[in-house]
């Protein structure tokens, strides 16, 4: 087979290899092009917009838990009406939110959480009783929350901020 | 054969030859199909869980931090905790704000067993959190008994905190003393005339016990008394944040 094809074999395949030569390299760098340009466009679109997306929706999630554990904590802490009373209630939260730290602040008769990103953060009214004349403090992420209820007479005072653990 | 092979060769590698630059392209848009489709589902799923993991724990917190406050020893809604007051519930429309600063700005509706007492805003939907209560009614009860011997004891049919007794003896007749759970609570030798209140323990059955001089027809001893008719109800509090 090969001693009867080699003779007229030669120039035909001689002439198919110089004509596809320059095909071949076409077609692969148009492919690696493409695969290269999908490949970057899919992480673009992933890393740039979609994954920090879910990782802003996972954080204003866990922020408003985060506040909510916080809210409910507070209104826990406030004692029942006594000459003197203290009370006092701690509560883990968590110490990141989107990989940051963050504060929550007494602001009125309301708790604010700060965090760096801009769309994390809310201000949320406290359901306490009118004994309660002034909520004070800052509380920072890397610490244990902690709510102090200092009553007097018919007044009470709530203060919060952090332990350290 | 040997005129035949070249062009039996050619015949079978043209075809060859203009399709092995192409051959791997339909491979690579299956490929790209797969990994762009695989990365579009992936996303949905996330999407999804996202959805899914949607538990709005403020609108929690705000309801049952409302329905506890209502519901609290020393709000203005309650007699004591978790008893309401009927008449207050139906104060709580317009006094919402005074009572509860924390629920201004928010939609939400308060339900009484079942009836609306209060709304703000259009709560669709929402957080709602539910509490037990008992609703208490104050009655005013009049009680005029005829009491024949001198020494005649009634019983209040109904406890109560307190008690007015008028005592309007016939001329000629005194009432000395009057004694609630054979306690001495009112007492004048020359004759007791006019409206007293008389503390009473919501604890016990109360009987009032008169030393007259002589028989008190009806009309001369009146009893006024409060008692609370309570019954259970859900207090429901619907948040929609």
């Amino acid at each position: 087979m090969t001693g009867i094809g080699s003779g007229p074999e030669r120039p035909s395949r001689r002439f198919i290899d110089a004509r596809r030569a320059v095909a071949p390299a076409i077609s692969k760098t148009l492919e690696i092009g493409l695969g290269v340009l999908i490949v970057a466009l899919l992480t673009t679109t992933l890393y740039g917009s979609v994954v920090p997306g879910y990782r802003t929706a996972a954080g204003v999630e866990l922020a408003d838990q985060s506040l909510a554990n916080a809210i409910a904590a507070t209104e826990r802490a406030v004692p029942p009406e006594a000459q003197s009373a203290t009370a006092t209630v701690h509560v883990e939260l968590p110490a990141t939110i989107r990989g940051a730290t963050y504060e929550i602040q007494a602001a009125g008769d309301a708790l604010e959480l700060v965090h760096p990103h801009p769309k994390i953060g809310r201000r949320v009214r406290l359901a306490i009783p009118h004994r309660v004349v002034s909520v004070t403090g800052t509380w920072r992420s890397t610490e244990t929350f902690q709510v102090s209820a200092q009553a007097t007479g018919s007044d009470v005072s709530i203060t919060i901020g952090g332990v350290n653990a | 054969m040997h005129s035949s092979l070249p062009a039996a060769q050619q015949s079978r590698s043209r075809p060859d030859a203009t399709n092995r630059a192409q051959a791997s392209l339909p491979a690579f848009a299956i490929a790209v199909l797969v990994v762009t489709s695989t990365a579009t589902l992936a996303i949905l799923v996330a999407d999804g869980a996202f959805g899914a993991a949607d538990r709005e724990p403020l609108e929690r917190t705000h309801a049952s931090g409302l329905a506890d406050a209502m519901v609290a020893d020393t709000s203005p809604m309650t007699i004591r905790a978790n008893v309401v007051n009927e008449t207050s519930v139906s104060a709580l429309d317009t006094e919402l704000e005074t009572w509860f600063p924390s629920a201004s700005g928010l939609d939400f509706a308060v339900t009484l067993g079942g009836t609306l007492v209060a709304e703000r805003g259009d709560p669709t939907g929402g957080t709602t959190v539910r509490r037990l209560v008992l609703v208490a009614e104050p009655h005013t009860r009049t009680l005029e008994p005829a009491l024949t011997s001198s020494d005649q004891a009634v019983t209040l049919p109904r406890r109560a905190s307190s008690v007015n007794v008028t005592l309007a003896p016939p001329a000629g007749t005194t009432v000395s003393t009057v004694r609630v759970n054979d306690r001495v609570v009112l007492h004048d030798p020359i004759g007791l005339s006019g409206t007293y209140a008389v503390p009473l323990s919501r604890f016990e059955t109360t009987s009032i016990d008169f030393n007259a001089s002589g028989p008190l027809p009806q009309g001369s001893v009146r009893l006024t008394y409060r008692p609370v008719a309570t019954e259970k109800a859900v207090l429901e509090v619907t948040v929609d944040g």
